[in-house]
């Protein structure tokens, strides 16, 4: 066998007996990640839920009249105290007793009746959730009685429904191809990749080549009749497959919270309701390939380059920066399509663009790291060249 | 066996700026003899020992071990010597089995002959109860058997020590002497770095002092008493580097 791939199936056996590697591509994007996302979901729905039932205690001043206006409170969830002064209820207010104020114009049955517009003016403390949670019930249930009155005047002058609404526009959705989550996954999906790649290629690269030299282990293997190039083509190799592998699991991680409908919540009403074909997951695994292979090169590069791991580690803080800035691109939504591509997934041509993106920009790294310099073959403890 | 002419070895310091860990050794190690670099920390035991075993390129001069040129047949001398160092660690995830099968492997070993080595081995070695652990979790001294082991699966006709029994208790570098003196008996080459007095005087055939990089002298133990005039290995070891013992 080429001792390149002596090398490669050791370390590939090194790597898999690593628990630290086989938790973070592994169990972590397979069962961690979908879990976290899920136990969010369910308690932001669970909020959303109770903040519907939740009985808000609002102050009312209605000097005069106003009964149907808080009757239609009492009927939406909320515990209406009546008080007769502005300042009390205030004071009410500031206190926290109650989320808000509504002060009832002493004319506000009379101008209802008369077909005028009763003023109702509220107040709230912005910096209360609450208090603007009650300003935006409040909102909804004047708006409904303000909805009602408009009928009644309108019949009590024999004028049908229609006479305020002219045109009527209605929507309808329609199951695609491409539903609506699918838009929030091509967002989230290459960031999530991008970022897995890399760093789920780090531990494994800076022990395979700095841990050794820190060992004291690389001496013996310079001492075999493997040469350096087949040496740094093994532990590449082995660096690239990691490299290859966080990013798939970190990718079917995400498919797999998408698929709960609690977690899907978080980022779109349209839970659940995606599809990535075959296809498309086809051509993410080959894109990647150029991406892990350029991550991984730079990773040995670094690696070979290190004395030891905690040098390699603070090589490793500013090129982090490198790696992150490009793929928070793919947070910003996909407007141009940089080529006819065919749409069957907007994930692939979403991904597809960013990581034609992030390769490019960085492209001019790719030719050393595979093919380690003279110095970097110093590095590896030889100096000898064309070798 | 092995030959040394003129070799030197330049380092870049950015600091120190060059380094000279060699400078002009040249030695005979022949087949069979046990040839000791006996030097203090520093020396440039360690450099020659890595320059001889292709590890690191010499700056100027020229060596041959086994009939191979250092500089143009790196990968021959590489197959054809052993390297164990005191501080010799190995792959703490894989059992002492797959390391061997590894460098046995790397060593070109066919699949049949390299089996039957690690048969030979681990009965030679006494690793039967450890041979399939996981080697984190062997002592040090099975930890140095098996790098024995791993130093001689291909039966090298030379073998490079590097202050092999560094740290060890005295049972396991009592393996490690037997070991050498059973190497000699198989007529093997070895070129044993120490700063242990007693082991050079009980191993070593002759004795090159290495001192600042240059070997101030070479010759049998008592080649070297009778240059000295002194009779201890320790004081006729400060002698030849010209540090004067201490009257107190």
């Amino acid at each position: 066998m080429n001792r390149t791939f002596v090398v490669f199936w050791k370390e590939l056996r090194e790597v898999l007996r690593d628990r630290r590697v086989l938790f973070s591509t592994i169990v972590s994007p397979l069962l961690l990640t979908p879990l976290l996302l899920w136990g969010i979901g369910l308690m932001v729905q669970q909020r959303q839920e109770s903040a519907q039932k939740v009985i808000i205690p609002v102050a009312v001043v209605a000097p005069r009249g106003g009964e149907e206006f808080i009757a239609a409170l009492e009927k939406a969830g909320f515990a209406v105290r009546r008080l007769q002064e502005r300042e009390q209820a205030e004071t009410q207010l500031r206190h926290r007793v109650v989320k808000a104020v509504v002060l009832l114009a002493a004319d506000f049955d009379q101008r209802l009746h008369n077909e005028s517009t009763a003023q109702v003016q509220v107040l709230f403390d912005p910096l209360n959730d609450s208090s603007r949670d009650a300003v935006q019930r409040l909102r909804t249930v004047s708006e409904q009685l303000s909805a009602e009155w408009v009928q009644r005047r309108l019949a009590r002058r024999f004028i049908g429904a229609e006479f305020t609404q002219p045109i009527a526009l209605t929507t309808q959705a329609i199951q695609t191809e491409n539903p609506a989550g699918n838009l929030i996954l091509s967002i989230i999906l290459p960031y999530v990749i991008v970022l897995s790649a890399f760093f789920g290629a780090v531990s494994p690269a800076f022990d395979l080549i700095a841990g050794e030299k820190e060992r004291g282990t690389m001496e013996t293997l310079l001492a075999t009749p493997a040469t350096r190039r087949q040496i740094v083509w093994g532990k590449f190799l082995t660096v690239a497959v990691v490299c290859m592998v966080a990013a798939v699991f970190a990718m079917l991680g995400m498919l797999l919270a998408f698929a709960l409908p609690a977690s899907g919540q978080i980022f779109s009403e349209q839970a659940g309701k995606f599809s990535v074909s075959s296809w498309a997951m086809g051509i993410l695994v080959v894109t990647l390939i150029p991406l892990t292979v350029f991550y991984s090169a730079v990773l040995t590069i670094i690696s070979t380059f290190a004395r030891n791991q905690k040098e390699a580690q603070t090589y490793l803080i500013p090129l982090s920066t490198l790696v992150v800035l490009p793929a928070a691109v793919s947070l910003v939504p996909a407007r141009t399509t940089f080529w006819n591509w065919p749409e069957k997934s907007r994930v692939t041509r979403s991904f597809l663009v960013k990581a034609a993106f992030i390769s490019a920009t960085l492209a001019p790294l790719t030719k050393c790291q595979v093919w380690p310099s003279r110095k970097h073959s110093d590095r590896l403890g030889s100096i000898r060249a064309g070798e | 066996m092995v030959t040394a002419s003129g070799l030197s070895k330049i380092f870049s310091d950015r600091k120190r700026g060059q380094v000279v860990a060699l400078e002009e050794v040249s030695f005979e190690a022949r087949p069979g003899e046990v040839f000791g670099i006996l030097g203090v920390n520093g020396a440039g035991k360690t450099t020659l020992l890595r320059v001889l075993g292709t590890i690191l390129a010499p700056s100027a001069g020229d060596a041959t071990v086994a009939g191979y040129n250092v500089r143009t047949q790196p990968q021959e001398v590489r197959q054809h010597i052993g390297y164990l160092t005191g501080s010799t660690a190995l792959y703490g995830r894989l059992t002492a089995r797959e390391i061997l099968h590894y460098f046995g492997t790397l060593y070109g070993l066919s699949r049949e002959h390299l089996c039957r080595r690690v048969d030979e081995l681990v009965e030679t070695l006494r690793m039967q109860d450890f041979i399939d652990g996981r080697c984190d979790r062997l002592s040090t001294g099975q930890q140095q058997r098996v790098s024995i082991a791993r130093s001689i699966l291909h039966n090298p006709p030379v073998m490079f020590m590097d202050e092999p029994t560094a740290g060890l208790d005295v049972v396991t570098s009592r393996t490690i002497m037997q070991f050498i003196d059973d190497s000699r008996r198989r007529g093997h080459t070895i070129l044993f770095s120490t700063h242990i007095m007693s082991e050079a005087e009980r191993l070593c055939d002759r004795i090159a002092v290495i001192h600042r990089g240059r070997i101030v002298a070479i010759g049998t133990l008592d080649e070297l008493r009778t240059r000295t005039g002194e009779r201890a290995l320790e004081l006729v070891f400060l002698s030849l580097i010209g540090e004067k013992e201490d009257p107190a």
